[in-house]
């Protein structure tokens, strides 16, 4: 079953200076249960994205320009605000990175967690607290109800992210959008945060969009992979299938600059300059400036997301099979150097 | 490149913060933020220091430069202690050992332009004048660091919020390498950048290091970066280096259960590996530096931790010799070992 579908959604932020195409035909289906994870660089669009699927851009200056967002059949981008308040923290919630930020300073977490619960079910006062205290056990808090009368700012950075998810899942949403949900933690917390989002997600058959910059959790926690880039989806795989064979110049370099993939002592393959400014896309394939293997045809039009083997879609003029011979070539050379 | 004698030697050091009273309402508290660390960082080489948020990896960074007196414990450099110098010696001694710091946005004056960041060290320790005369030798000096560090000429002129994060990182190096020091300390220095650039600032300090013959201590939370780049890793928790040993050997057979703990942590970009893999999940949370455990301050969260443990603190004790030493009573062969204790029940 299909929890979420977007549409060729594309928008940008109206600016004095001109207008910044945040999200450019951007184009999925999440299934129910299933964990997708978004990658890219900063600025590509991750964050973007994941606040126009919950109409959380100010607008304006965001605009959308194309494109739905179906949940159960309904577009979510034509429901009236009143309707998108219930669906915000219903059947989608969020989880984002800095939990300090996310939380409100001045309420307790049980009555931030009863209060969510309460706007979203007709239930009592005392029902909500219930429901607050229980959602406190189930992310692995000990002793709930007294954690339950705690301020955000008296928990650790682990404690408060557990929070933040137990807020989001106490209304038993279909989908989770969880934007970079371990990157503010220590490594040994984030293994708690991610083991404690597996269980909870078998348990109740929650679909899950993972934003992270981090591949090594994308290989940890996704079954399938978006790679976004300059406000684009380049390409969307399974998660071993992309791993070994990404069919996108960008990917594969993304991959290559990791030092855990690297010989030890071997320079990495860095990717070259920086990201494009959205206002000043290059021409064409927006990737081919930075590109190891673009030649002239990249200037020339911007290469569609196409189906590239069953299921792995890449948005690359090159033939996949040119493109590993290619990417050999500067793997082997790159780990011969002393 | 590479001698015996010490280039940077710790002794015993000890840094305690006071926190709370006065004003704050708040009892008066002793933070241990580095709490008796011995190393040595010969010359040419990489010492990376490893452990997560507060366990007082940046303090020792900080002490190590002089930037922080110690509480105790001393800290030499090439064999004199920098406590004991006067200000000039002192001067003289900076100048050989130099910082970059793991944010790039705010450890630059916003209000400077980029040749006079670079120029201000080379400035105070008299390299070149001050004056308008000089102004020619200082745009010439700056322009070959930065020429060095991979940003063009143009960037003399700009403020650093004209830079992107990896463009202000070179900028920060290439003001560290401004007074050819023999040691310089990173501090985090690509943790705030994308993956696709901190590669490019990785493969910047080595070539940096193989053309200058530079020693570094290299301070991070990321482990596969230190695999990446360091000769010798310590790993620290709660303000003492827990395990300390060559890089490879570390990281094929940590002896210390926290080190065990943080290499599992640690997500591998690989997904057939990952689904086989088992990960030893830490209970609990990190205690406070202000209330530290009795015994093994690791005690509280350890998987094979045993009566002793909360009794004794163990000692950095030499393991299979090679310069391995681990500060454990049971020290681990493999993670194996963690995982078979979690599952009999008596870790968590």
């Amino acid at each position: 079953m299909t929890a979420l579908i977007v549409d060729e959604l594309s928008g940008g932020f109206r600016l004095p200076a001109g207008t910044v195409q945040a999200l450019d035909g951007v184009a999925f289906t999440l299934d129910e249960g299933e964990t997708i994870a978004l990658v890219g660089e900063s600025g590509s669009g991750k964050t973007a994205l994941i606040l126009a699927l919950m109409r959380l851009h100010p607008t304006p200056p965001f605009a959308y320009t194309g494109g739905r967002v179906l949940l159960e059949g309904r577009d979510l981008l034509s429901l009236p605000e009143r309707s998108m308040r219930q669906v915000r923290g219903g059947a989608i919630a969020t989880v984002f990175q800095d939990p300090m930020t996310s939380l409100n300073p001045v309420m307790t977490v049980g009555a931030q967690i009863a209060e969510a619960v309460r706007i979203h079910q007709r239930v009592s006062r005392d029902e909500s607290r219930k429901v607050a205290v229980s959602a406190l056990g189930e992310v692995g808090i000990a002793s709930p109800e007294a954690r339950a009368r705690a301020y955000p700012h008296q928990l650790s950075g682990g404690m408060r992210q557990r929070v933040a998810i137990a807020m989001a899942l106490a209304c038993r949403p279909k989908v989770l959008l969880a934007d970079e949900p371990t990157t503010a933690l220590d490594v040994t917390s984030q293994a708690q945060i991610v083991d404690l989002l597996k269980q909870l997600q078998h348990r109740h058959g929650t679909a899950v969009i993972l934003v992270t910059h981090d591949l090594g959790l994308v290989a940890q926690v996704a079954e399938r992979v978006l790679v976004m880039y300059a406000g684009r989806l380049v390409e969307t795989a399974g998660v071993d299938d992309l791993f070994a064979h990404p069919y996108m110049p960008y990917t594969w370099a993304l991959l290559q600059s990791m030092p855990s993939r690297a010989p030890r002592g071997a320079d990495l393959i860095a990717i070259p300059g920086q990201p494009p400014n959205l206002l000043h896309l290059p021409p064409g394939c927006s990737f081919s400036p930075r590109c190891h293997f673009s030649g002239d045809a990249c200037g020339a039009a911007v290469p569609p997301l196409a189906e590239r083997a069953p299921g792995h879609s890449a948005a690359c003029i090159l033939e996949p099979a040119e493109l590993s011979k290619r990417q050999r070539v500067i793997e082997t050379e790159v780990s011969q150097v002393p | 490149m590479t001698s015996n004698v010490p280039l940077l030697e710790v002794r015993d050091l000890r840094k305690v913060f006071q926190a709370g009273g006065g004003l704050s309402g708040q009892p008066k508290r002793q933070v241990h933020a580095v709490n008796g660390v011995d190393l040595t960082v010969l010359p040419g080489q990489t010492l990376g220091i490893v452990g997560e948020s507060g366990c007082g990896k940046s303090t020792l960074a900080r002490l190590m430069l002089g930037l922080y007196p110690p509480t105790g414990g001393e800290v030499l450099f090439e064999g004199t202690s920098i406590a004991k110098l006067s200000r000039r010696e002192l001067l003289g001694v900076r100048r050989n050992m130099q910082i970059v710091f793991q944010d790039p946005y705010s450890s630059l004056d916003p209000r400077m332009r980029i040749r006079e960041i670079i120029a201000e060290p080379l400035v105070t320790h008299g390299r070149v004048g001050r004056g308008r005369r000089s102004l020619g030798r200082r745009r010439e000096r700056v322009g070959e660091l930065l020429e060095a560090v991979g940003l063009g000429a143009d960037a003399q002129d700009r403020y650093p919020r004209e830079l992107s994060g990896g463009q202000r990182q070179r900028v920060g190096i290439a003001r560290a390498l401004a007074l050819d020091p023999k040691l310089l300390v990173l501090d985090e220095p690509v943790s705030a950048l994308d993956v696709s650039i901190q590669a490019q600032v990785i493969n910047l300090l080595a070539r940096m290091q193989r053309e200058r013959g530079l020693t570094y201590v290299f301070v991070t939370h990321d482990l596969s970066v230190l695999r990446h780049v360091a000769d010798y890793v310590a790993v620290m928790y709660l303000g003492r280096v827990v395990e300390f040993a060559p890089t490879e050997e570390l990281l094929r057979q940590a002896r210390h259960p926290y080190t065990q703990s943080l290499l599992s942590a640690v997500p591998v970009p690989d997904p057939a590996a990952e689904r086989k893999r088992r990960r030893i999940v830490l209970r609990g949370e990190l205690p406070s530096p202000d209330n530290l455990p009795s015994g093994c301050s690791f005690h509280t969260r350890c998987p094979v931790a045993r009566e002793l443990c909360s009794t004794e603190p163990p000692g950095l004790g030499e393991q299979d010799g090679a310069g391995h030493r681990a500060a454990c009573h049971f020290p681990v062969r493999s993670a194996e070992d963690l995982l078979a204790a979690d599952s009999s029940g008596r870790g968590l």
